[in-house]
């Protein structure tokens, strides 16, 4: 007998496995943790309600595709506004001493929250998903359905935005 | 430049090397961004929710299936037909399924069942489902009351006891009174199968309906009933990962296959009036549409979601 996603231990391996990183994908489309955790919760229901149709090495791609779909049926074209936590104290003391940082100051982060909020959603979710998550471009442009080379477009393109969005505001406030 | 940005990204350039390529300044903008970025997260202590709240609830496809098989007592219908859609007034639910998707759903009376084939969509009035069902509670006195839905499509029903059931779709209707039935609606078509109990079907524009009995299948083609063929088991071959086609248009075993896979098939000058019996997987697609099309001498070449059939006439 093959194993499935019906066995629970399967389903709550793939469940703590992508749980995550399904959750942060919504988020960073969507802007709203909260909306997020529930789209997430959604997309394992129904994983959950087609365990014997999805084998298990094709969770993963179902979990997103089906968060996609949960993505688009809800947006409602607000602006996106995202806000992130440092994930430990001691990296962000070292950054703000390190002396050779161009960009100076407190606002340093909320001005970078708000310049990567403006991207083009794919260049936000794929810059975002690579750094934060640690995604392979391999497995993006798996789950986006993209090739591996414009995954790695979008990611050059997101951070020369970044850093020319950063540079008008800096040169805009001198 | 953007290839050095990139290689970067990757981890095939270091920090030194990417300042050596693109000057101090540039350089050290990037690696600011990206360790800043590379130190978040959405949400610092993240409480993981419990999977056992999920899995806890007993409404998956399979256990649902497993139940309908233990009842075994009922009918299932198969019902074809194209693409006209009446719609329901205010109080209409809809549900919808995209390729290669399956649902449960629980109908208003909360104990029958449907399952929806891919590709499939169902509709019923809410306000005219609760008043069948203070029928059946002698809380009204009324005729008309019927749980009724529409579809387009194909689906399994699970019926449980109480007001006439009917199924409409475009080329005719499924009447029943409690049962286990399936209904597939394609172009030009109604496909019956009855696997217990009895149901009635009616196609539109006036043709004879037929009563369709346990273990029987009829199928309405191109305007008349077609003879009755026999099916064994107790329930549909869709529902365990392979469709069975017994003498079944070409045109129908197409749209079989376009609804499950997502796909469009380009019939060109192909005959698919022409029949089909067999069995196909419904797991890989290439298989199935080998085991559908290399019989006929059909050939196919496909680009992306598009299927180009050729030659077979």
């Amino acid at each position: 007998m093959k194993e499935t996603l019906c066995e629970e231990r399967h389903f709550h391996q793939t469940y703590s496995t992508h749980e995550i990183k399904v959750r942060n994908f919504l988020f960073y489309k969507l802007g709203d943790l909260e909306k997020a955790k529930d789209l997430t919760q959604e997309a394992f229901i129904r994983l959950w309600n087609n365990c014997s149709d999805v084998a298990i090495e094709k969770a993963k791609s179902f979990l997103f595709t089906t968060a996609n779909r949960l993505f688009l049926d809800y947006y409602d074209h607000q602006k996106v506004v995202l806000k992130f936590e440092h994930r430990t104290d001691k990296t962000e003391s070292r950054m703000e001493l390190n002396p050779e940082f161009l960009y100076q100051g407190e606002e340093f982060k909320q001005k970078l929250e708000a310049a990567i909020s403006g991207l083009p959603e794919k260049q936000r979710v794929i810059f975002l998903m690579s750094r934060i998550d640690k995604h392979k471009n391999r497995e993006i442009a798996e789950v986006l359905d993209l090739s591996i080379k414009t995954v790695e477009k979008h990611m050059s393109s997101a951070l020369k935005t970044l850093k020319e969005n950063l540079d008008e505001l800096k040169n805009y406030k001198v | 430049m953007d290839d050095n940005l990139s290689k970067w990204l990757n981890g095939e350039l270091t920090d030194d090397q990417l300042i050596e390529k693109l000057g101090p300044e540039e350089a050290t903008k990037y690696i600011q961004i990206v360790s800043e970025v590379d130190n978040w997260v959405p949400e610092k202590n993240t409480q993981s929710a419990d999977p056992t709240i999920i899995t806890n609830k007993p409404k998956g496809i399979q256990r649902t299936m497993k139940s309908w098989y233990m009842y075994a007592a009922a009918a299932m219908l198969v019902l074809t037909s194209g693409y006209f859609w009446l719609q329901f007034s205010s109080s209409s639910l809809e549900y919808i399924t995209q390729a290669g998707e399956m649902k449960v759903i629980t109908l208003p009376d909360g104990v029958s069942t449907v399952t929806l084939a891919p590709s499939s969509k169902l509709s019923l009035d809410e306000d005219e489902w609760e008043e069948a069902v203070a029928l059946k509670e002698n809380r009204l006195r009324s005729y008309k009351a019927r749980r009724r839905v529409r579809l387009k499509g194909k689906a399994l029903f699970k019926v449980e006891k109480g007001t006439k059931f009917k199924v409409e779709s475009s080329s005719g209707e499924v009447e029943v009174l409690g049962t286990i039935f399936e209904v597939d609606d394609f172009e030009e078509g109604l496909n019956v199968a009855c696997f217990e109990g009895e149901v009635l079907a009616k196609p539109k524009r006036g043709k004879r309906s037929v009563t369709i009995k346990r273990g029987e299948s009829y199928l309405f083609y191109k305007g008349k009933w077609e003879e009755k063929v026999n099916i064994r088991g107790d329930g549909p071959s869709w529902l365990q990962n392979q469709t069975k086609f017994e003498n079944a248009p070409l045109s129908q075993v197409i749209s079989a296959l376009e609804k499950l896979y997502g796909i469009d098939i380009e019939t060109g000058d192909v005959d698919v009036t022409r029949r089909f019996t067999g069995t196909k997987p419904n797991d890989k697609s290439e298989v199935a549409l080998r085991i559908v099309f290399s019989p006929f001498g059909i050939s196919f070449s496909q680009e992306g979601d598009l299927v180009i059939l050729a030659g077979g006439n």
